[in-house]
């Protein structure tokens, strides 16, 4: 993101930095991989080298960080040096946080601005917390899937204990977009506190088995929410498998080849096969054998794992025909 | 810059191509001068080190496989280097155990893959290497059966690959899930397309070929094989 500014000068023509060695980088000789830097980035990354060997954690330093990464966005080198730079100087976080903010929008799949982000709010504290996550909630209009701001969103909610608030916006997200596996998988986080509390989601089993099979309902084969509903806590006298066989049944009424519910199905039966006593074994096992040819005809791609699972079915214990 | 050294020295390996004298001289020079003097390689000349371009360096240098590509790795101070990576397991209760990719950097399950990678092709995997890894790969894999980058985070196939490879370099010490993982990984091939996506409901792309279906070759390692009359059953 280099500005087409021609005021700029180059630093080794810059009289407040002749105090400063400018170091060359050491490439050898032939090295492998070379890349044709332009003038400027080897001016610039000559004088961070100098700084950096000075160990100088001064305002030009900072500002030197800033320009390298401006050529370079993921230079992991830039970013630590800014961070320590930030620290000895004690400066104002809180123009650091618009400082990222814009190059967030610029960089949204950068790894080390991402997390430098971290670095800043955790300093600065609560204060930002609800700023941060509106920020999130931004970004995320732009790309719902982002997975470095779904991370940092789950710092955040996590820092400071902002559980309550995430559950409304994946809500929402959800009536977006009932495929979206991101905000799936942030309603299992924000339920479990970040897989802290699993009887947190015990205690709202009931509402979210409701919710997720209205869910299903509207998009039969959506296996996200498939993936969320087995993920539920079991019930108090039934498993969470059990719990689903009723909604994946009456799926299969008006949608026979459903491969979400007939898997469920299989599982169900594979799960009751394992737990029976001698005399139930043979008809869940015969259930969960009849399913899983369904699955090798209606899924023929995957016929090597449906076999797969016949044969671990088979041998767990031994099946009388 | 040792990622591209990597991937194109790698390949022309698995292509059955001899490198020759000079390609091998030149790559171990320059790869040398990637290496820091604290232990691990940056992403060139004069960069801090990090864990990604560490693995990149110690694999292109292992492809090499020359005395001198080995000879060249200072052991000592990459072991050195990746126990300072480590978060201790008592000072954060997510991160614990995980591994920074470099000096205040982010922690996430590429960073433990890589160090324990790195460890085991260097002959440098200690106790207090892998002490703690195994309690944080169980925290990234998540209710759908695949790994995240971080505990909590959604189940995707680069982190898959490297929680996978983890457990394998934990000699299977780790309470992963593998079934659970297995069930994941063979949905995410597209039936339409062939190819692997790396999240539910995501797009098929070409990079998950790999991370993907690298994966499998993992799983068989631990989990019985498929024996082929039971297709026909």
């Amino acid at each position: 993101m280099v500005t087409g500014d021609d005021s700029w000068v180059p630093y080794c023509d810059r009289a407040e930095w002749s105090d400063v060695v400018p170091i060359p980088q050491d490439d050898g000789e032939d090295p492998l991989v070379p890349i044709d830097y332009s003038s400027r980035f080897e001016d610039v990354m000559n004088y961070f080298r100098g700084i950096c060997k000075r160990e100088e954690c001064s305002a030009r330093a900072l500002d030197i960080t800033k320009e390298v990464i401006s050529l370079n966005g993921a230079s992991c080198s830039a970013w630590f040096y800014r961070w320590k730079c930030l620290q000895e100087l004690d400066s104002d976080l809180l123009d650091e946080l618009d400082y990222i903010d814009t190059m967030g929008k610029t960089y949204p799949k950068n790894y080390q601005l991402w997390w430098h982000r971290r670095l800043v709010v955790e300093k600065i504290g609560k204060i930002v917390a609800e700023r941060e996550l509106q920020c999130t909630a931004d970004a995320l209009e732009v790309d719902t899937k982002n997975y470095h701001i779904w991370s940092y969103r789950q710092w955040l909610v996590r820092a400071f204990q902002l559980w309550e608030a995430d559950l409304a916006f994946v809500h929402k997200l959800l009536v977006d977009d009932v495929f979206n596996n991101s905000a799936w998988n942030q309603r299992y986080f924000v339920l479990t506190r970040g897989g802290q509390h699993a009887a947190n989601l015990t205690s709202v089993l009931c509402s979210e088995l409701q919710y997720v099979s209205d869910m299903i309902r509207i998009a039969p084969l959506n296996e996200a929410a498939w993936s969320y509903a087995r993920a539920l806590p079991s019930g108090e006298d039934s498993t969470t498998l059990e719990q689903l066989v009723p909604l994946a049944t009456a799926i299969l009424e008006s949608q026979p080849t459903n491969l979400q519910a007939i898997m469920t199905l299989t599982d169900a039966a594979t799960e009751m096969s394992r737990a029976a006593d001698t005399s139930k074994h043979d008809t869940h096992t015969a259930k969960a054998l009849e399913l899983l040819h369904r699955l090798v005809k209606l899924d023929p791609m995957r016929e090597r794992y449906w076999a797969w699972q016949v044969q671990e079915l088979t041998k767990a214990r031994p099946f009388v025909k | 810059r040792p990622w591209l050294c990597y991937w194109e020295l790698h390949s022309l390996n698995l292509l059955g191509q001899e490198l020759d004298a000079k390609l091998q001289h030149d790559a171990v020079q320059f790869l040398s001068r990637c290496q820091h003097p604290t232990g691990g390689f940056g992403g060139g000349p004069g960069q801090i080190p990090h864990l990604a371009s560490t693995y990149a360096a110690v694999c292109a240098l292992i492809t090499v496989g020359t005395d001198a590509a080995l000879a060249s790795i200072n052991r000592e101070a990459m072991h050195a280097f990746l126990l300072r990576m480590k978060v201790p397991a008592e000072s954060d209760a997510v991160l614990g155990g995980g591994f920074r990719m470099h000096a205040t950097g982010e922690v996430d399950i590429r960073g433990t893959f890589t160090a324990l990678a790195v460890a085991e092709m260097l002959g440098i995997k200690t106790d207090d290497v892998v002490a703690d890894v195994a309690p944080f790969l169980e925290r990234c894999q998540t209710y759908e059966g695949g790994v995240g980058g971080e505990p909590g985070t959604e189940a995707h196939g680069g982190y898959t690959f490297c929680g996978m490879a983890t457990h394998i370099l934990l000699n299977q010490k780790s309470k992963l899930d593998v079934r659970k993982l297995l069930r994941w990984a063979v949905l995410r091939q597209g039936a339409a397309e062939g190819g692997f996506n790396g999240r539910t409901n995501k797009l098929v792309d070409g990079c998950y070929s790999f991370w993907q279906g690298g994966v499998f070759p993992l799983i068989s390692m631990v989990l019985p094989p498929l024996e082929v009359a039971s297709l026909r059953a």
